[in-house]
């Protein structure tokens, strides 16, 4: 698939048709007319926006435990000889009458959704062996169902989940057997088709999105480790018999022997009305050093719009050019009407980033409906390197992450016994998007967001946009390749992931990647170290922004004017409830949305970083959490799912 | 003395079903082991000191730890939120400013 830009004749037909983004998937509705959770991100718009009407500002408090199940799915990766540490983050589905949910030890249960009795499940029998990743991570399934489905015939309505050893095993939803239609015997192998740069397999940890009768299937790699790797493509796949439809590379195919990656490992999103598909495409390799891949690379680090029926290029945005920091678009942009003051609808999406930079962009165009500078931004003084001269720069809305460094914390200065300010006075910081260097450089936002793959949520009858975001520092240092073989001597270039080393194979550095903490552990800089943050679309305000969630640590908990850092996302209830996990305490919080007031809360056993689920069934709403904790925020792991309701009268 | 005793012996037991029951957050954590022994030094202190055995500097030397014994474990009661342990603890403070405020007893008199 050649990647340049097209415009398609069928842009000025869209420009003049709805500017709806309304679900017309089959499935999107339950039996009952009432609205299904039926991906990732809860509709194919992302909007993670619930009609259920029941649980409101006034009586949140009152929810209480509906049911909860353990699925038997979970390893704290301590027994070395058993299976990795599990990173469970898998958004349930509601669709089809049934709850679905997949675990990281690749099994399907399919559910009773007012009881959590299990109806099903699937085993796909996947050895639990991590081949990417350093852990057991699943992310949830996908779901499709015939539009003219044929009365009796098995796999009319499919439930889909991908491996991390890249297969797509596809299973019919209502008998939870395979099926065998698809691919070989119910399973695709996607690694058929990782033939340029084969350095690992591909994995899929993000369910593949599902539109019309396709699957665009993403993954996920190590983009760490070497400097060549594979190319970053997406699959589109026919729904029932797994047949390859087309296939689109991110990257321009002479540049493959010098890079790879820049790949979709996130949820996307569907303009249904206008046909279009928007991916969030990633950095290239290696993550933190470009200087063998100068050449342009324009829909690396983008999102780009697509014609799902046949891959092509419709309009692409680069949110970072010339990536050395690992800023992938990371999260399904989210779709919306923008209405203007003059009373005209816009077609309008917003992109995330793990700059905390917000982009909001006509989706039909690309083209930036606020402001977007092209700010100068720091060179590098890296032999080789050479670092964009300006990077585009929201101004609104207001980026999620302060553009300047908040400084070094005294407390966790004077506990570390100076440590914070002597390694603050020892690095390069210019302000954002300064360039890795030998010293060493601070990143302020860095790679760990900002914002993560969840995204944010949006009300569409108000345009009210809410999103969680973390403040963290890193440190990024290059180490020349013969300095980084002697201090990595007979280690793997995997291995030393966990510890802060990323090998760089091929590149003439490797590197080093720490969160700047003190000896104790504790962040350096000053917070908060994470935030929620509502937004008024229409205009680009800020509505409010409140440190989220509790840092803890040994147990103890810090002041929640730190707040935490956070992964996972927020959903939103017609009568304006966001539910959100995400932080690092454990705990799962209702706000409201008009202020931002925590309304209710409740413990569970790790963090929940997987996007809830919300759904009415038989007549009662229900909010339901897959906590399975992540070790980017603490070493808790869990497999517990729990759904809440309010109590019967 | 012996209303700090008891006190104290309830925030040690509370303290230890804290770290060993799974639903609260902080269970198996080091602050939670933290104020078991807390709790549990400060049980023995006020139990030494309300059984009236020992005097002198040895005594204040005790009266001063268990001051900072109280201040601590309140300390570490607020940020690990474990409320009830913190009012046990509180409780047991008041007690014992009761304890230092309360009249010395009269000397007996000599009937003889």
């Amino acid at each position: 698939m050649h990647w340049r830009l097209l415009v398609l004749p069928a842009l000025a037909a869209g420009l003049l048709c709805s500017q709806s983004v309304a679900d017309d998937q089959p499935g999107s509705t339950a039996s009952d007319g009432s609205q299904a959770w039926y991906t990732f991100t809860g509709q194919l718009n992302a909007q993670k926006y619930a009609t259920s009407d029941q649980i409101t500002p006034d009586n949140v408090s009152k929810l209480g435990v509906a049911w909860q199940m353990h699925t038997g799915d979970v390893s704290d990766g301590k027994n070395p000889n058993g299976p990795k540490a599990s990173d469970w983050g898998a958004t349930p589905l509601f669709v089809n009458d049934t709850l679905y949910v997949s675990t990281v030890f690749d099994r399907i249960f399919a559910l009773e959704p007012d009881t959590g009795k299990v109806k099903w499940t699937f085993d796909t029998k996947t050895k639990l062996v991590d081949p990417t990743q350093g852990e057991l991570k699943n992310r949830g399934l996908s779901y499709w169902q015939s539009a003219t489905p044929t009365a009796g015939q098995p796999c009319q309505k499919i439930v889909y989940l991908g491996t991390m050893d890249g297969k797509i095993f596809a299973v019919d939803a209502d008998s939870g057997q395979a099926c065998t239609g698809f691919g070989q015997n119910g399973v695709l192998d996607i690694n058929q088709w990782n033939t340029v740069n084969n350095k690992w397999p591909l994995s899929i940890l993000q369910p593949p999105t599902v539109y019309k009768n396709q699957l665009f299937v993403g993954w996920s790699g190590q983009d760490w480790t070497q400097a060549v790797q594979p190319p970053g493509s997406l699959f589109a796949i026919d729904a029932q018999t797994g047949k390859l439809n087309w296939k689109f590379d991110s990257i321009p195919p002479d540049l493959d022997p010098k890079t790879g990656t820049s790949n979709i490992w996130s949820s996307m999103s569907v303009d249904e009305k206008n046909n279009l598909l928007f991916i969030p495409i990633s950095s290239p390799s290696p993550d933190y050093y470009g200087g063998d891949r100068l050449a342009p690379m324009p829909l690396s680090t983008s999102v780009t719009a697509l014609n799902p029926d046949n891959g092509q290029v419709v309009w692409s945005y680069q949110i970072v050019h010339h990536d050395i920091w690992d800023y992938d678009t990371n999260s399904a942009p989210v779709l919306f009407d923008l209405k203007q003051a003059d009373g005209s609808v816009v077609p309008a999406l917003i992109q995330s980033s793990k700059m905390g930079f917000l982009f909001v962009l006509n989706r039909l165009t690309g083209k930036p409906i606020f402001p977007i500078d092209e700010k100068p931004v720091p060179p590098s003084d890296i032999q080789g390197e050479k670092a964009s001269p300006t990077q585009p720069w929201p101004t609104t809305p207001q980026a999620t992450v302060p553009d300047q460094f908040p400084g070094v914390s005294w407390l966790a200065d004077a506990l570390g016994g100076g440590y914070c300010s002597r390694t603050m006075a020892s690095l390069r910081y210019d302000g954002r998007f300064t360039p890795p260097s030998l010293k060493g450089t601070l990143a302020f936002p860095a790679t760990a967001g900002g914002i993560e793959w969840g995204g944010g949520a949006l009300d569409p009858t108000t345009n009210t946009y809410v999103v969680n975001s973390s403040e963290v520092a890193q440190i990024y240092k290059l180490i020349p390749r013969a300095e980084y073989d002697k201090i990595n001597a007979g280690e793997s270039v995997g291995q030393k992931n966990s510890n802060g080393y990323f090998a760089q194979l091929g590149a003439p550095y490797g590197f080093m990647l720490q969160t700047f903490l003190n000896p104790l552990g504790m962040p350096c800089w000053n917070g908060p170290y994470g935030t929620i943050s509502s937004y008024d679309l229409n205009t680009g305000k800020l509505n409010w922004r409140f440190p989220f969630g509790e840092v803890q640590k040994w147990g103890f908990y810090m002041p929640e004017s730190w707040g935490s850092v956070t992964i996972g996302s927020p959903v939103i209830t017609k009568t304006g409830v966001i539910f959100i996990g995400a932080s690092m305490d454990s705990r799962v919080r209702a706000l409201d949305l008009k202020s931002g007031k925590v309304l209710w809360q409740s413990l569970v056993e790790a963090p929940a970083v997987a996007e809830p689920a919300v759904y009415t069934y038989k007549g009662k709403e229900y909010v339901v959490f897959a906590v399975g904790g992540n070790s980017i925020l603490e070493p808790k792991v869990s497999d517990q799912l729990i759904a809440y309701a309010l109590p019967s009268s | 003395m012996w209303a700090v005793s008891l006190l104290s012996l309830l925030a040690f037991i509370d303290s230890i079903f804290n770290y060993v029951w799974t639903g609260n957050g902080i269970h198996g954590s080091e602050g939670a082991l933290l104020v078991v022994v807390s709790t549990f030094l400060l049980t023995i202190a006020a139990g030494i000191v309300a059984g009236d055995r020992i005097y002198g500097w040895v005594r204040v030397i005790l009266e001063i730890l268990i001051v900072l014994d109280f201040i601590g474990t309140a300390a570490a009661a607020y940020l690990l939120e474990a409320w009830i342990l913190l009012a046990l603890v509180v409780l047991a403070a008041i007690a014992w400013i009761v304890h230092i405020a309360r009249p010395a007893p009269a000397p007996a008199s000599n009937l003889g």
